[in-house]
């Protein structure tokens, strides 16, 4: 599995796994919109931290104003990988 | 369909029955308003039968709306043990409203977008029913309500501290024994001062003197914030502080000029103890202040000082009922036409500030004494009791990567003073995820405000729902009413 398919599977367990227990638990997509997903305020954030520990990476903080998607998402965390073998 | 034909096939039965006498009015609106007349209350009567008059429209939000508004405005002509005794805001039977006690009295808010045609009716019959079942005001009662105005309006005078400081202290000692003559406020005073004698290992009597003296520095500080809010600070404001540990503090901050996150409790003139600390800061820097929604906006601005870059975020929250010019916008907002807008709004926002902290030199202040009408909890202990305090401070301090410096205020022999704590380390320990760091955090902080409030407690606002901390929500004075 390459290193985008597992940022992949591992952003859409994390985006299930917060969206369960909520009253409309949707089903994430790459080019849903993060706005759609109708997640709390910090619960965002949450994610991105526990994918920053899992990949041991940091994430360009720039990008995190310019998330808009899930996709957004995944390409953050692939930049951020990619920086930190290159 | 009538409100009472639809009550009754929601098989809410009780209701009607609750409601008598005046229920059986309640199927002609226009002797219902009458009877509602006979008791004195146009103001109440008149905002109830706008309410019927929504519903019967459709506009069930504007009847939730309404029922609420012509609770507070019940409410907030009563004793507030009247609303403790009652259970009213507890057993409220609609969630999506909220209620708030502030300094100027008790406020409602109203979480919800969209209110249901059932949620409308049984506000409506709620409210209804609280006013039938309240007892009678009495003399004494009445002299204390109009006290606790005197009060509000003392608060929103812009007086020297020193003359400020004699009428709330006159006042006090006034309402306090009208408040002792009420029936159910003596019962409370009673209770009160056996269950915080309890957990501050204090007796009954000193109790008593200090939840006099916590009504008086509740008062006198939001009088201070008020004025705040309308004068930027000016060097004179820095002299007002005893700090002790000052030049420590100012050596860390320039050793130090990465993010940091001020904690603090709603103790003593806490406005005025951050933006001191603020304006030891390096000019330019930004200070991102949290702030509840539904702070009076007079109170809102947090003026620090002109050299920094100030942002006040508003913590997400409902929106007050009743709609002053101001709060149009934010009525429209919850509304439903702009939910999605306005959540997206809110999330941006912590994203944003997660983002400015990463990026270096921000001072993010918060205050962190709030229960889960603000946010997320986690379970501490807290004067020995399993309770819950709101994560995002810790959160947000992790998250963003900066470390947390807790301080304290509180006035000693007349002097206002800063007292800060040792850093907190912020960073994960080994084999440690988020929800174990932020829990071991705030267990750090819960720790850090009891031994603040032991030591001054009569200085804490939320002295008197102390009680809404712990797991076990009810009031326990409630019950001995």
């Amino acid at each position: 599995m390459s290193n985008e398919d597992e940022i992949s599977s591992a952003v859409l367990a994390l985006l299930e796994a917060a969206l369960s227990g909520g009253e409309s638990a949707q089903v994430p997509s790459m080019e849903m919109k993060l706005s759609a997903l109708g997640l709390d305020s910090l619960k965002l954030i949450e994610i991105v931290f526990e994918l920053e520990t899992r990949f041991k990476v940091m994430v360009d903080e720039e990008m995190l104003a310019r998330l808009n998607t899930v996709d957004d998402l995944v390409i953050m965390m692939t930049q951020a990988l990619g920086s930190e073998l290159a | 369909m009538t409100i009472v034909e639809n009550t009754q096939t929601t098989g809410s039965s009780e209701w009607p029955a609750l409601l008598s006498p005046v229920g059986n009015v309640v199927r002609e609106n226009e002797a219902w308003c009458t009877a509602l007349r006979r008791l004195k209350l146009p103001k109440f009567g008149a905002l109830m039968s706008q309410a019927v008059k929504q519903h019967e429209c459709g506009n069930f939000r504007a009847g939730v709306q309404l029922a609420v508004e012509a609770m507070v405005y019940l409410l907030s002509g009563r004793i507030e043990t009247v609303d403790v005794a009652s259970g009213s805001r507890q057993m409220f039977p609609v969630p999506g409203v909220s209620f708030l006690r502030t300094e100027k009295g008790l406020r409602a808010f109203l979480k919800a977008d969209v209110f249901t045609e059932q949620e409308s009716a049984v506000s409506i019959y709620y409210v209804l029913g609280l006013c039938a079942r309240l007892p009678r005001r009495t003399v004494a009662e009445l002299l204390y309500v109009h006290s606790s105005r005197l009060g509000v309006w003392l608060m929103c005078r812009n007086w020297p501290d020193s003359r400020l400081r004699i009428a709330l202290r006159l006042l006090n000692r006034l309402r306090f024994q009208l408040f002792s003559r009420v029936r159910s406020g003596e019962q409370y005073l009673v209770a009160m001062s056996r269950l915080l004698g309890d957990l501050l290992h204090e007796p009954g009597r000193h109790v008593l003197n200090i939840m006099r003296e916590q009504r008086f520095y509740t008062q006198y500080h939001y009088a201070r914030r008020l004025r705040y809010a309308s004068v930027r600070a000016s060097s004179g404001r820095q002299q007002s502080f005893l700090f002790p540990d000052r030049q420590a503090y100012l050596a860390y901050i320039h050793a130090n000029p990465g993010s940091r996150v001020l904690l603090t409790i709603h103790m003593g003139d806490f406005v005025g103890a951050l933006q001191h600390l603020a304006s030891l800061a390096q000019e330019g820097r930004q200070v991102i202040t949290i702030r509840r929604q539904g702070d009076e906006d007079e109170e809102s601005p947090l003026h620090i000082d002109e050299r920094l870059r100030e942002t006040i975020v508003r913590h997400e929250g409902g929106c007050a009922a009743g709609s002053p010019d101001q709060k149009q916008k934010r009525n429209r907002l919850d509304a439903g036409k702009d939910a999605a807008l306005r959540k997206q709004r809110q999330a941006n926002s912590t994203l944003e500030i997660v983002r400015a902290m990463r990026a270096g030199s921000v001072t993010l202040s918060v205050l962190f004494d709030l229960q889960q009408d603000f946010g997320q909890t986690t379970d501490v202990s807290f004067f020995g009791q399993a309770a819950r305090l709101v994560r995002g401070p810790a959160e947000m301090a992790i998250i963003g990567r900066a470390p947390i410096i807790p301080f304290v205020t509180f006035e000693r022999g007349g002097v206002d003073v800063i007292e800060v704590e040792s850093l907190i380390d912020t960073r994960l320990r080994a084999g440690e995820n988020l929800a174990d760091g932020v829990g071991r955090i705030t267990q750090q902080l819960a720790s850090l405000a009891e031994t603040w409030i032991r030591r001054t407690p009569q200085q804490w606002k939320y002295l008197p729902f102390l009680f809404q901390y712990f797991h076990s929500s009810e009031d326990p004075a409630a019950q001995h009413l």
